[in-house]
């Protein structure tokens, strides 16, 4: 009406656009590709339902990432214990083969595992800077826990891939 | 002496990742030039970055599509523009002036979640150990549908709402809806997945086909028949509750 898009729409088109992103999360989070399509799901649900809360013309993605966080913290991570399957080992994901050819999908599988063998805290706050991008403010943020703790589990989380993984990306400040 | 323990973990993380805010960059840069236990430390935490994310990019095209999100679901948001205790005093000024009719239709409503929506929240909490423990015989089903058939104001046959071969009917229960009786009879699917199948009195008339959709992460249909409303709801087998709804929109 005024030339400016709703929350709703904001959400809307924001959903769209994060999904696989969204998705990639909660399957490292997970573990489990159908619990991953179910926590995805249920966040774009609670989305749609709270897109009115959503602060018009912030971060959508940040507002979606830290749902999914709080869904799999509060709801499908206790059900998904209590219902005895725990959580399955990542060699069990179903990864369709679509474009990206054989190898490129056990290239992507060794990565995964590697990552998934790390703590669940440790985990999201890896995939949040490293593979997200979030800078450490973002990642509190989502996570909604302090910088400081966050800049501890990346430490954590670091020095097991660096065994895990090859030294490569030896960045400086 | 070493610098090696002048820097904390975090400072040295934050250091690799170039978060200025969080490590003393131009410090960390100074000792490095002479300090081999510092440089030991950092590469402790250091790993290929680059393969962490080239590869685990290729699950972005894995990913399925964002779901359709059904309209029951979605609230209407506060127009942004106008505080919503803006609008409530303007509704109420108006109900001075121009009476009821205008301070009611003026004032926000929010749409809340349809019967579907709020069925589906109640059904992701059924778990296979539910229902797996009932084992009732004929009678007490039987005994069960009367009390039910009698509050809702339609008949059900043992045979209608056990007659489905992929689902192992379990019990009848009267539950209720804003004040309106609502339906469920519970059942397990062959391989254990809670499944219920609700019916509420509708308002409206006439027949609809059975329409798939997908709510809270489970397999879902609905139709419309003789002024009641079906949801079939539960599982994830999309092509188990597709049949099973078509089965019991054609008997019940």
């Amino acid at each position: 009406m005024f030339g400016k898009k709703s929350t709703h729409d904001q959400v809307t088109e924001g959903l769209k656009a994060v999904y696989p992103r969204l998705w990639r999360y909660c399957l490292t989070l997970t573990g489990n590709a159908d619990r991953a399509n179910d926590l995805a799901q249920s966040t774009a649900i609670r989305a749609m339902e709270k897109s009115h809360l959503f602060k018009a013309d912030t971060h959508v993605d940040r507002w979606l990432f830290r749902m999914a966080q709080r869904i799999w913290l509060n709801e499908v991570r206790s059900d998904a214990v209590r219902r005895g399957g725990g959580l399955v080992p990542i060699e069990d994901v179903e990864l369709p083969d679509k474009k990206p050819g054989p190898e490129s999908n056990l290239l992507t599988r060794e990565v995964l595992k590697k990552v998934m063998d790390l703590p669940e805290a440790q985990r999201a706050t890896i995939m949040l800077v490293y593979v997200e991008g979030y800078s450490y403010a973002e990642a509190a943020e989502i996570l909604e826990i302090p910088i400081g703790t966050v800049m501890s589990r990346l430490h954590a989380g670091r020095a097991k891939l660096s065994m895990t993984m090859g030294k490569l990306d030896h960045k400086t400040g | 002496m070493s610098n090696a323990q002048k820097f904390s973990d975090e400072q040295l993380v934050a250091y690799l990742d170039g978060e200025s805010d969080h490590a003393p960059i131009e410090e960390i840069n100074e000792a490095l030039k002479t300090d081999a236990a510092l440089h030991a430390r950092l590469d402790q935490i250091t790993f290929d970055q680059d393969a962490l994310t080239a590869s685990l990019k290729s699950l972005l095209e894995q990913a399925p599509a964002a779901p359709e999100i059904p309209a029951e679901l979605i609230q209407p948001q506060r127009r942004s523009f106008v505080p919503a205790l803006a609008y409530a005093a303007a509704a109420a000024l108006l109900f001075l002036f121009v009476g009821f009719g205008g301070g009611y239709y003026l004032a926000p409503r929010e749409k809340e979640p349809g019967w579907r929506a709020i069925v589906a929240s109640y059904q992701s909490l059924y778990v296979n150990s539910t229902l797996s423990h009932i084992n009732q015989d004929d009678a007490a089903l039987d005994a069960e549908l009367v009390r039910v058939s009698q509050a809702i104001g339609r008949k059900f046959e043992l045979s209608e709402t056990a007659g489905v071969e992929t689902l192992d009917y379990k019990r009848a229960q009267l539950l209720g809806f804003r004040g309106k009786p609502l339906v469920q009879l519970a059942y397990l699917s062959k391989i254990g997945e809670p499944v219920a199948l609700c019916i509420i009195k509708s308002a409206k008339t006439g027949t609809t086909n059975v329409t798939e959709t997908n709510l809270w992460g489970m397999s879902a249909a609905h139709w419309r028949k003789d002024g009641y409303a079906y949801l079939l709801i539960g599982g994830t087998d999309q092509q188990m509750i597709r049949s099973a709804a078509q089965k019991f929109s054609e008997t019940l």
